[in-house]
């Protein structure tokens, strides 16, 4: 039997021969003489092994750090009187989503992901900021004060129901109570009616009150009950027979105007 | 299903991820969900944990991220190992790939005698 140390050495030693091999192959490559497209229409090629899109602002870490270029978001005044800025999720905000999951206590933590986790993954942390805003969308909160997230809701398409669509909502564990989660869940789902959903379904720990009361007060249906997770349904309604649940802003406009 | 037949429902769906050149270990902790770490050895950034768990109102039994994101019905575990890689598989920038694919397909063997 192999000595994990050595294991770990002679896997480093592999990969960083991989590396160079597939290193070495794009500089051959690079270096032939390049036919002319003939569409010329066709981006070019980006390098290979350059820094990956999603990972390209996320180079600092230091918190609070606004995502370059980011979109401004729609300015909320929550029921303490606090205020956030609610956008689209984009892939440059990477770092703060990194930075919000940093913030999170543990408990919060294995709530939203249903097992202890201590650190999202680069492969999530794309997966999680790289996205289509049709099958797969994502809206955060931003603190109006120093820009750092405090809340996210995203809903993600089922593959074999385009009906439907999972949901989850987390809240910085000092921002809960005040309001964020429905207002992140309303706009959450009228950006689904917009993409054609028709249903939200949730799974959720067993443990979550404070998203099973989030999900109760949006009319949500418990439809199963299992050893430690819960799921639930929210049929949603067609923006023209709805009337804004009591609590929430009308999407757009701030909680002062009303 | 118990939570048994679960945690067998992820060793099905490990023996799939192995065969696809994938790490994946169950972890049981203490009065939590049983969940299955997932990673590429040759890209250990791309991990993640999967969960069973009931789904609808029909009950069957599906596998999902752990972000709540639902994979596939456990009855189909090869489809739902190919949703996890491609779900956590990079994609490089570089659109060139196949110079480093064949590289490391040439290598696989080796890291995954290793890894297991």
């Amino acid at each position: 039997m192999i000595h994990p140390y050595l294991a770990a050495a002679l896997i480093r030693e592999r990969h960083a021969t991989l590396l160079a091999e597939a290193e070495a192959t794009r500089q051959a490559r690079s270096a032939r003489p390049r036919r002319p497209r003939a569409d010329a229409t066709v981006a070019p090629r980006p390098r290979l092994y350059q820094t990956p899109r999603w990972w390209r602002p996320a180079r600092s870490q230091r918190p609070g750090l606004r995502a370059q270029s980011a979109p401004a978001g729609t300015p909320i005044v929550l029921r303490d009187g606090s205020r956030v800025l609610i956008r689209q999720v984009h892939s440059a905000d990477a770092p703060l989503l990194a930075d919000g999951f940093a913030r999170l206590s543990t408990d919060s933590r294995w709530m939203r992901f249903l097992t202890p986790k201590k650190e999202l993954s680069p492969a999530e942390l794309r997966y999680f900021t790289d996205l289509d805003h049709h099958d797969h969308e994502a809206l955060g909160a931003l603190d109006n004060g120093d820009g750092r997230g405090v809340g996210i809701a995203r809903f993600i398409r089922h593959a074999d129901d385009p009906d439907a669509a999972d949901i989850a909502v987390t809240i910085a564990d000092d921002w809960q109570g005040r309001g964020l989660g429905s207002e992140l869940l309303a706009r959450l789902s009228d950006r689904a009616r917009e993409e054609g959903i028709r249903r939200f379904t949730a799974l959720v720990a067993a443990e979550n009150v404070a998203v099973a009361g989030l999900l109760r007060n949006a009319s949500a249906s418990l439809v199963r009950r299992a050893s430690g997770t819960r799921e639930y349904e929210i049929a949603l309604v067609p923006s023209e027979e709805q009337d804004p649940p009591a609590g929430l802003e009308l999407p757009g406009l701030p909680a002062e105007r009303r | 299903m118990t939570r048994h037949d679960g945690i067998a429902c992820l060793d099905v769906l490990a023996a799939q991820l192995h065969a696809r050149g994938w790490t994946a270990c169950i972890t049981m902790p203490a009065g939590r969900l049983t969940a299955l770490s997932v990673q590429d050895p040759h890209d250990r950034a791309q991990w993640s944990d999967v969960i069973a768990a009931p789904g609808g109102a029909t009950g069957d039994w599906w596998y999902w991220f752990s972000w709540a994101e639902r994979i596939g019905p456990v009855h189909a575990p090869a489809a739902a190992a190919e949703v996890i890689i491609r779900a956590l598989q990079r994609p490089m920038d570089g659109a060139d790939l196949a110079g480093c694919e064949a590289a490391h397909g040439e290598g696989r063997s080796d890291v995954l005698r290793l890894c297991q």
